[in-house]
């Protein structure tokens, strides 16, 4: 049992291991306690540092170092990133929006519209990869370097600023553009959405009846008022910011907050998780009460805006909402039946006068003749391809997970392929058995994989979807039938505390559904002083979650 | 006694709505199992503020309107209300929002796989296949053919969205 949890864990976190504490080993770590209290981790206090108000976030349980210092190493990096698109991203979108609404359903109109479509749907780890395989690669175009901000041998030892930001200015173009394409999209059909309704006011009206040219029109008149949405997305900017991009940063390796989050994670280190988690949250309540500020100053008129406009475009085209459903019908069908897509069990087979059903019925028991083994198998278990009679396969005729040991090492579409025959000879791959669209470093099959991929992907879209609607349903109904729409008053300084403490009480949670659980099943009155325990925890604080989840002796 | 029932839904949905998702997803797969009840549990349970807003915005639209307010003249019962004579009005704009939030799920779930995380590990997705790409930068198959298939879908769910919007 140990006295000072947190300076245990400071002391000894690399050896220490992750088990189980048994009941009365945690137990008397629950209690209230005066090495355990909320307002020390706020507050500070002679043993555990100056406390969060003044900036002091602890020690990290890896590097030992002051979380403090790990984050303004890191922040630097982030923030720059984050400019930088933000700026690209306005210095495009404003410019091209403007454009597209001067000659409205016109043919650039239509044609970037289309175009934003595009890049709205693009997954950025996506580009980040495609634009790494064509830029960062020796064999097609090695104009950028792939990973890192800086040189590996650093900058030189007396170079200025200047200087050390024309080294890094290659290392940060392909993130920079990653980051500022997603922006682009929202933000440009953002602004075309509002410049066209700002079009359609009197005021637009008024100042061309009095003979004002088109471009003062435009800029003076239109342009000011329609910028107001664009505001909304400062909010949505600003934690990302500070918390960076995890994805991004982690593919291009760049030492930023995005990639620290992820290490710390992984690492499991409390302090650097606590203060990043506190940072983003306090980052986007401030955030959303500089747009609230912005909005008042910029627009008396607004008082209350329930929802932010974003992603509502009017100038889908019928056919392409066609094709759109024709792809989802097709991706519903494949979700469905996938494992007769592509499964490396045949439909049907016919050996020896008998009939099976292997992709239907994988546990069905095959007589010793099939495959001539000693002992009879389940139809899942056998080879099919080496089998010898009369069999209908799926289109696909392999698993994702298998593997081909004759097709490893990322087979091109169009490559050799192999097969091993039932004797034991190489031979070219039959058309029937091809890789379509090749394999993966493993050997397993590309095609089949994208085909149960739509299974997993639909599958979870759509679950968790309709989870959150019944949630969402339920709340907003409830909450705008009862709703007085007067008050709005953002209660940020409480709400950034319970951000900063909601991740231990996730960890707690889960910590408390095992014991629950355990509880559950020796007595019901176990289980009732578990269920107090559990409330009480909800207004403790990390330290003691800490304490309670460590589990060490 | 008036208890103020919407300013609590509407600040328990704003504490859930400035959550990190993406930060939190990772701390919870870090430390549940990985499995795909579970990923479908996070998503479920962090993305409903959306829709949340939305239905809000449109209850607080119609509750002036004149047939709702007959039926509050009659006396029905709150649940009544909502339930027979509201939600019919709100589910198309809230499906809107499901599917606009379904697309966002799919691109998050494969940003996760993409990363090894989420899914369990011998699970091939999509974002898996592109990762295994990123190992090996001449296989560019790995990387085009599950990169189509997620634009794809994420395409026609928003534009899907954007039609079933348009209609309303």
């Amino acid at each position: 049992m140990f006295r000072e949890p947190v300076a245990d864990l400071q002391r000894n976190f690399g050896s220490m291991t992750k088990e189980f504490a048994s009941l009365d080993s945690y137990l008397p770590a629950l209690r209230f306690h005066l090495h355990n209290q909320y307002h020390r981790w706020l507050f500070g206090s002679s043993q555990s540092g100056k406390g969060i108000l003044r900036g002091d976030f602890g020690v990290s349980y890896l590097s030992r170092q002051p979380v403090g210092s790990y984050i303004l190493e890191r922040l630097p990096w982030t923030v720059c990133m984050a400019l930088l698109s933000v700026l690209l991203a306005y210095s495009v979108s404003i410019p091209l929006a403007a454009r597209m609404v001067k000659k409205q359903g016109g043919a650039l109109d239509r044609r970037v519209s289309a175009f934003l479509y595009l890049i709205y749907s693009l997954p950025g780890f996506w580009l980040a990869t495609l634009l790494l395989v064509v830029f960062a690669n020796p064999e097609v175009m090695d104009v950028f370097p792939a990973s890192g901000v800086k040189p590996v041998t650093g900058y030189p030892p007396d170079a200025t600023f200047f200087q050390k930001a024309m080294i890094s200015l290659p290392y940060l173009v392909l993130p920079t553009l990653c980051y500022a394409v997603a922006f682009i999209a929202v933000l440009t059909r953002l602004l075309r959405v509002s410049l066209q309704h700002a079009y359609g006011q009197d005021y637009i009206r008024t100042a061309r009846a009095k003979g004002l040219d088109e471009k003062t029109v435009r800029l003076k008149h239109a342009l000011p008022n329609a910028l107001l949405p664009a505001v909304t997305l400062f909010a949505e900017v600003f934690p990302l910011a500070i918390g960076g991009s995890v994805i991004l940063e982690s593919i291009f390796t760049i030492p930023g907050m995005g990639s620290g989050i992820y290490q710390s994670i992984q690492s499991q280190d409390y302090p650097v998780m606590v203060a990043i988690f506190t940072l983003t949250g306090f980052m986007t309540m401030l955030g959303y009460l500089l747009t609230d500020i912005a909005y008042a100053f910029l627009d008396p008129r607004i008082r209350y805006r329930p929802m932010k406009i974003t992603r509502i475009g009017k100038s889908v085209r019928s056919s392409r909402a066609r094709w759109a459903i024709r792809w989802l019908a097709c991706c519903l069908f494949l979700t469905l039946a996938a494992s007769f897509l592509a499964n490396d069990l045949p439909l049907y087979a016919r050996i020896h006068g008998h009939s099976y059903f292997p992709a239907l019925n994988p546990f069905q028991p095959l007589p010793a003749t099939v495959d001539s083994l000693a002992e009879p198998l389940l139809a899942g278990q056998v080879d099919w391809k080496k089998q010898e009679g009369f069999m209908i396969w799926p289109l696909v005729t392999y698993n994702p997970a298998g593997t081909d040991l004759q097709n490893t090492g990322c087979i091109s579409p169009a490559g050799e392929q192999y097969i091993r025959k039932k004797d034991g000879s190489i031979d070219r791959m039959p058309l029937r058995f091809r890789h379509w669209l090749g394999t993966t470093q493993t050997g397993s099959d590309v095609l089949s994989g994208i085909i149960h991929g739509t299974r997993i992907s639909l599958c979870i879209g759509i679950f968790s979807m309709l989870i959150a609607g019944l949630i969402g349903i339920f709340m907003g109904t409830v909450s705008g039938f009862s709703g007085d729409t007067g008050f709005r008053m953002r209660s940020g300084v409480l709400i950034m505390l319970l951000l900063g403490i909601l991740p231990s009480y996730f960890y707690a949670f889960y910590l408390r559904c095992e014991i629950l659980l355990q509880a559950l099943q020796s007595s019901i009155l176990h289980f009732l002083v578990q269920l107090l325990i559990s409330f009480m925890l909800f207004f403790c604080y990390p330290p003691f979650v800490l304490r309670s989840g460590a589990g060490v002796e | 006694l008036h208890f103020p029932l919407d300013l609590l839904l509407s600040r328990i949905t704003e504490v859930f709505a400035s959550l990190p998702r993406l930060v939190l997803i990772l701390t919870l797969s870090a430390l549940a199992r990985p499995s795909l009840l579970n990923l479908i549990l996070i998503f479920g349970l962090t993305g409903w503020t959306d829709i949340a807003r939305i239905v809000r915005a449109e209850m607080l639209k119609i509750r002036t309107s004149d047939y709702l307010q007959v039926a509050i003249g009659q006396g029905f019962p709150a649940w009544r209300i909502i339930l027979v004579h509201a939600l019919p009005n709100i589910i198309q704009p809230a499906l809107v929002s499901i599917l606009f939030g379904v697309s966002g799920v799919i691109l998050a779930e494969s940003a996760l796989s993409f990363l090894g995380i989420g899914v369990p590990f011998d699970t091939v997705t999509w974002g898996s296949l592109i990762a295994a790409g990123r190992e090996n930068f001449n296989a560019w198959w790995l990387v085009v053919f599950p990169g189509l298939a997620i634009f794809f879908t994420i395409w026609s769910l928003n534009v899907f969205a954007d039609e079933i919007h348009r209609k309303i």
